[in-house]
């Protein structure tokens, strides 16, 4: 197989062997004219997909005329309701009422509503079945946090390297409210030093923002402005909570 | 309509396939307006989350990746609310840009973490759109078969549906027309 095209299209075809695979991975990380080779083929697959999508949408949504199908939206022609203008009042004073409720939010409350918003569901991909991160996630996603632990310990332990492993690990000591432990995750993935993007620092303060004891509060603040300082992951987040101090 | 008549039809061949893709898509369509009201995404990216992933679902099936443990409904609408989970992250990416993951090329989850990484940080948005370009530029021809590869479609089909000898010649042809897009892009890097 001496075209590399080639040989990448048997990696992602599932057709070869452990230690082939095994050989394919290590070329990646240790030949960048291969891992090179390996980008652009799977940005090749994405660009063809993303065509074959955009294809697709334009078939789905002829009728048999040619016309475009027409959308529930599109379906209901509303008339304005005699009630509209007090349901406008009525949002309008909402909507003030909560932007000065969040003006006046607290980093705590900035870092609650994080949590909230990022934490509870996290992405995962349909083929659960060959990835066990994937699987793991499916937990989280079903709050079955004990089996979660289990698969992201297991695959942590496999490949020390592993950040995302490290951080959901993190995660569900975080959304049980084991914070020390979560904090010894986010510690350790802070000191990661070959990842693309690395949020350790920021996850660090988010939990000590919800630990929130003195020192925390303290802590947090201190890690915020470093991470501000140094522009790592989370540093745009940092500034608005710190002006909220 | 029952799962198995739709899987049976997108199984089937070219004809049967394209009418029950759209069968599927029709089906499930209200999952958008579920976008807009339980994600909060604009119709735009509803409709892009529930399209993509009426699209993963059919090369699941033909795959053989959809093992009847859910119902259809059901495996369509989580992979839909993931596409939707990236999207929201995605947008999110944009104001924040504090956790890594937005939507990400499918193949990139075949690589283990470590190298994921690696690989990840040559992929971008830009690249793909230049050979979205140059895919135009390649011939109808070259096209045609990268779009079918990438539909699900074996070499065998291809060599099939485009009156090629046999498989070998529809891979070699394939593997040139890749070629070529490298070529264009590599003098475009």
């Amino acid at each position: 197989m001496s075209d590399p095209q080639e040989y990448i299209e048997a990696y992602f075809s599932k057709e070869l062997d452990d230690i082939e695979k095994a050989h394919f991975e290590e070329r990646c990380s240790n030949d960048p004219v291969f891992a090179k080779e390996v980008a652009f083929y799977i940005t090749s697959r994405e660009a063809v997909r993303q065509m074959l999508l955009e294809q697709k949408q334009k078939e789905w949504q002829e009728n048999e005329h040619g016309g475009k199908v027409r959308t529930i939206t599109s379906l209901k022609r509303r008339t304005p309701a005699r009630w509209l203008p007090y349901a406008a009042a009525a949002c309008i004073i909402f909507a003030a009422g909560l932007f000065l409720m969040n003006s006046s939010g607290t980093p705590q409350k900035l870092a609650n509503q994080y949590v909230k918003e990022n934490f509870n569901v996290l992405s995962q991909t349909m083929d659960a079945s060959e990835d066990s991160l994937q699987q793991g996630i499916a937990a989280y996603n079903n709050k079955d946090y004990d089996r979660a632990l289990q698969i992201f310990q297991k695959i942590g332990q496999s490949d020390p390297g592993h950040g995302n492993a490290k951080k959901f690990i993190g995660y569900v000591y975080l959304v049980t409210k084991d914070y020390d432990k979560a904090l010894q995750q986010f510690d350790e993935l802070a000191r990661m030093k070959d990842l693309y993007k690395n949020p350790g620092l920021f996850l660090k303060a988010i939990t000590l923002l919800q630990k929130n004891g003195q020192q925390d509060k303290m802590q947090a603040k201190r890690l915020l402005e470093r991470i501000i300082s140094e522009n790592a992951e989370g540093s745009k987040e940092a500034s608005i909570w710190l002006e909220k101090w | 309509m029952h799962d198995a008549i739709i899987i049976n039809g997108l199984t089937s061949d070219y004809q049967q396939r394209a009418r029950f893709e759209k069968k599927l898509y029709l089906l499930y369509q209200y999952f958008i307006q579920e976008g807009c009201r339980k994600y909060r995404l604009t119709y735009e990216d509803s409709f892009s989350a529930y399209s993509d992933a009426v699209l993963s679902a059919i090369h699941n099936i033909l795959n053989g990746r959809f093992d009847n443990t859910f119902s259809l409904k059901t495996y369509l609408f989580q992979i839909f609310h993931n596409k939707c989970v990236d999207i929201i992250r995605k947008i999110s990416n944009n104001k924040q840009r504090v956790n890594q993951s937005a939507i990400t090329p499918e193949l990139l989850g075949h690589l283990p973490e470590t190298t994921k990484n690696i690989i990840e940080k040559l992929i971008d948005q830009e690249r793909i759109s230049v050979i979205m370009k140059y895919l135009e530029s390649i011939g109808e021809k070259c096209k045609e078969i990268l779009m079918l590869f990438e539909d699900g479609y074996s070499d065998r089909d291809i060599a099939d549906k485009l009156a090629y000898n046999n498989a070998a010649v529809a891979k070699t042809t394939r593997l040139r027309c890749r070629e070529k897009i490298k070529n264009l892009f590599t003098s475009h890097e």
